[in-house]
C-alpha cells in the first residue's frame, strides 16, 4: 500500500484553478519530488497534503487512512520551509525541543533526542544560538532537524534550499538525501530547480499549471521525457526544426541539411526534433558519422569553460546548437567562425510534440 | 564622488534637535521654580513653592491616581481585545485586512468633540448608561487608541511572518492557541510594548473627551491642570514637570516589566524586527 497516496486532487482561487486533478502515490520511504515551474501549483499541493490549504476536491491518504480533514497538527507530518521559519525567541536547540515539548515528552528525553538530531546535521557546537545568530544554511539545518525530531510519518519540504547560495545549496542537499535515506524518510519535496531534482530524487513528478504532466525515475525523465514542455524544462535541450521530404524514412529537412531519423517514419509536415548538448559529438579531422549517426554542419560561435566540460555554441541553419564536450578531450583550434561537423546518434533525437 | 554629511553637521542637526524639544522643558521646569521674573533673563529668585502646593493638594494627588488608572486600564483591556482581533483578521481573514485598517483609521478622523457629542447621546440612556463614568472614558480611549494598536500589533505580525510561524508550529504538533500564545506573542513582544506605551501616553494626555465626557465626575490629571493655567502659570508649570516625570518613568516601567517578563529571547525577537515598528503608524 502507498504511504501517502493524493487522488483527484483539486484547488480553486478563486475561478483560478490552480491545483488540477493531481493524482499521486508516494512508497514507504521514497523521496518524491514536485518539479515545475513557479506558478504551477507545486506548495499548493503540498500545503494540501500537509493540511494548511483546504481540499476543494479529491482525498489525501495516508496509510489508507482519509487525512484530509484531520488538523494539520495532528497528521503526523513534518515540514520545512523555504523561509526557514524558526521561531526567532528560541535557541536552536528550543526550536527543535518545540515539537516534543508539544508531545509531552519527559524533559530528559526532551534534550536528548534534541541534542541527538542537532549532532546528526552537525550544529551541536551553535545548540544554544539563536535564530539570527546563524547564517542561512545553519538556520534551515535547525529547521531540518525540528521537523525531523518527532520522527513524523511523512516529511514535506517546500523549496527549502533556493534561499541558500549554492554551495551550501549542495551540501544541504547532499545531508537532506543522506538522513532521508538514513531515517527511511517518507519525503516529498518542491522544487523549481531541474538539477536538484534530478540528483536527490526517487522519482519526479513534472507539474505544469496545475497538473502532473509526467511521473518517473530521473533518468527517464530525463531521456524520455513525455512532452516537449517536459523536454525543454529538464535539462537543456537543442531544438531543430524542418519539413519531412521523406515521410517513408523519416528523413528531415534542416536548413538545406538531410536528417534520417527513423522514428519520424509516418510523419509530414513540420517537426522538431531535441537532442541534449553531451549526445552531440564534434568530429574531428573531417572525419565522418558513423553507422547510426546523423551528421550536421555548422559553424562556431563560442566555446564557454565551465569546469569539468566546454560548452560549444554552433550555428546550424540559423538555430543555436549547443554541445557539451568534457574538457580532457583535445578540441583544436575553436576559433569562431570555423567549421564544425557534429555527429548525432539516430537514437538520441527525440521527436517533440 | 559624492559628499556625505560630515560627522560634525550630523552632530549639529542633533543638537539642534535636542534645543527644540529641550528649550521648552527647560523653560517650563525654570517658570516652574522661579520666584520674581518680570525684567530679567533668568529669574530673580527660586522656589520650590509651587511644588510643595501641588504636592499638598489631595486633588492634584488623586487626579494623578484616576490619569494611572485610565490609562493603565485602556492598555491591558486594549491589548486584551486588540492582540486577539488584530491576529485573527491578518491569519484567517485576509480579506478583512481593507475593512479593518479603514475601521481602525477611522478614530483618526473623529474630532475628540463629535466623539464625545455621539457617545454621550447613545450612553446616557438605555441599555448601558455609562455617561459620565469612568467606564465611558475608558471605552473611549480603547477607540480612540485603536490606530496606535492595531497597526503596530498587524505590523509586528507582517514583520515576523506569523503566518508562517503558525504553520510551523502546527506542523510541530501544536494546536492554534498553543501556537499563538508560544510562538506568536513572544514574537511580537515588541510590537505590544510599543503600542502599550503610546498608548498610555496618549490617554496619559487626553483632555478633550475627559473634559466632555466626565468633566467634574471623574478628574483626570489633564482636567486640573486645565484648570490651574487659568489660575497661575508658575503653578501649571509644576504641574506639567510633573507629568512630565511621570510619563517618563512609567514608559521606563512599562518597558521594564514587559521585557522582564520575557524570556531571554526576548531580545532576539526584537532583533528580528527591529526597523519594523516605527513605520506602523505613518500609514
Ligand atoms: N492565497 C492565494 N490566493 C490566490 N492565489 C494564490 C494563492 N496562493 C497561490 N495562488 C496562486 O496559485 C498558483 C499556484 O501557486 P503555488 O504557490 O502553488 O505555485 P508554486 O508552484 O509553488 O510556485 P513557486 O515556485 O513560485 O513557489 C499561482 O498562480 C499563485 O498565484
Ligand atoms: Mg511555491
Amino acid at each position: 500500500m502507498a504511504h501517502v497516496k493524493i487522488e483527484g486532487l483539486n484547488k480553486f482561487y478563486g475561478s483560478k484553478h490552480v491545483v488540477k486533478d493531481v493524482n499521486l502515490e508516494v512508497a514507504q520511504g521514497e523521496f518524491l519530488t514536485l518539479l515545475g515551474p513557479s506558478g504551477c501549483g507545486k506548495s499548493t499541493t503540498l500545503r494540501m497534503v500537509a493540511g494548511f490549504e483546504t481540499i476543494d476536491a479529491g482525498k489525501v491518504y495516508l496509510h489508507g487512512k482519509d487525512i484530509s480533514g484531520v488538523p494539520a497538527n495532528r497528521r503526523g507530518i513534518g515540514m520545512v520551509f523555504q523561509s526557514y521559519a524558526l521561531f526567532p525567541n528560541m535557541s536552536a536547540l528550543d526550536n527543535v525541543a518545540f515539537g516534543l515539548r508539544m508531545q509531552k515528552a519527559a524533559a530528559g528525553t526532551i534534550r536528548e533526542k534534541s541534542v541527538k538530531m542537532l549532532a546528526e546535521v552537525g550544529l551541536e557546537q551553535v545548540m544554544e544560538q539563536f535564530p539570527y545568530q546563524l547564517s542561512g544554511g545553519q538556520q534551515q539545518r535547525v529547521a531540518l532537524a525540528r521537523a525531523l525530531v518527532r520522527e513524523p510519518e511523512v516529511l514535506l519540504l517546500d523549496e527549502p534550499l533556493s534561499a541558500l547560495d549554492a554551495k551550501i545549496r549542495i551540501q544541504l542537499r547532499e545531508l537532506i538525501k543522506d538522513i532521508q535515506q538514513r531515517h527511511k524518510i517518507t519525503t516529498i519535496y518542491v522544487t523549481h530547480d531541474q538539477e536538484e531534482a534530478l540528483s536527490i530524487s526517487d522519482r519526479i513528478a513534472v507539474m505544469d499549471k496545475g497538473k502532473v504532466v509526467q511521473l518517473g525515475a530521473p533518468d527517464e525523465i530525463y531521456a524520455r521525457p513525455a512532452n516537449r514542455f517536459v523536454a525543454t524544462f529538464v535539462g537543456t535541450l537543442n531544438q531543430l526544426t524542418g519539413q519531412i521530404v521523406d515521410g517513408a524514412r523519416g528523413v528531415l529537412d534542416v536548413a538545406g541539411q538531410k536528417l534520417t531519423v527513423p522514428t519520424l517514419a509516418g510523419k509530414s509536415g513540420q517537426v522538431a526534433v531535441g537532442v541534449r548538448p553531451e549526445k552531440i559529438r564534434v568530429l574531428l579531422n573531417g572525419a565522418a558519422a558513423e553507422a547510426g549517426e546523423v551528421a550536421l554542419q555548422g559553424t562556431l560561435k563560442s566555446a564557454a569553460l565551465l569546469g569539468t566540460i566546454v560548452r560549444v555554441t554552433a550555428e546550424v541553419g540559423g538555430a543555436e546548437v549547443k554541445v557539451d564536450v568534457l574538457n580532457n578531450s583535445r578540441l583544436p583550434g575553436l576559433t569562431p567562425g570555423a567549421q564544425l561537423s557534429l555527429g548525432i546518434s539516430q537514437e538520441n533525437l527525440m521527436v517533440l510534440e | 564622488m559624492n559628499k556625505r554629511p560630515s560627522a560634525s553637521g550630523a552632530t549639529i542637526i542633533l543638537i539642534l534637535i535636542n534645543l527644540y524639544l529641550g528649550v521648552p522643558i527647560l523653560a517650563t521646569f525654570l517658570f516652574s521654580i522661579a520666584g520674581r521674573w518680570d525684567s530679567t533673563v533668568l529669574p530673580e529668585s527660586y522656589t520650590f513653592h509651587w511644588y510643595v502646593q501641588m504636592i499638598t493638594d489631595p486633588g492634584v494627588l488623586a487626579a494623578i491616581g484616576r490619569s494611572f488608572l485610565v490609562s493603565g486600564a485602556t492598555v491591558v483591556l486594549g491589548l486584551l481585545v486588540v492582540t486577539p482581533a488584530a491576529f485573527i483578521t491578518y491569519q484567517f481573514l485576509p480579506a478583512l485586512k481593507g475593512t479593518m485598517r479603514f475601521l481602525a483609521l477611522l478614530p483618526y478622523a473623529l474630532p475628540g468633540v463629535i466623539l464625545a457629542v455621539g457617545l454621550i447621546q447613545l450612553y446616557s440612556s438605555g441599555p448601558l448608561p455609562i455617561a459620565g463614568t469612568f467606564w465611558i472614558l475608558l471605552f473611549s480611549y480603547i477607540i480612540v487608541t485603536l490606530p496606535f494598536m492595531y497597526n503596530a500589533i498587524t505590523n509586528s505580525l507582517q514583520a515576523i511572518d506569523a503566518k508562517t510561524l503558525m504553520e510551523a508550529a502546527e506542523s510541530l504538533g501544536a494546536n492554534r492557541m498553543a501556537a499563538f500564545v508560544q510562538v506568536v506573542v513572544p514574537n511580537i513582544r515588541p510590537g505590544l510594548i510599543s503600542a502599550g506605551l503610546l498608548t498610555f501616553a496618549v490617554s496619559l494626555g487626553e483632555f478633550v473627551l475627559a473634559n466632555m465626557l466626565v468633566g467634574g465626575r471623574f478628574q483626570t490629571l489633564q482636567l486640573v491642570l486645565e484648570k490651574a493655567m487659568h489660575i497661575d502659570g508658575h503653578l501649571s508649570s509644576a504641574m506639567v514637570m510633573l507629568y512630565f516625570v511621570l510619563v517618563a518613568f512609567s514608559s521606563l516601567m512599562l518597558i521594564a516589566v514587559a521585557q522582564g517578563g520575557g524570556q531571554r529571547g526576548s531580545r532576539a525577537a526584537g532583533r528580528a524586527q527591529a526597523g519594523s515598528q516605527m513605520t506602523g503608524y505613518a500609514q
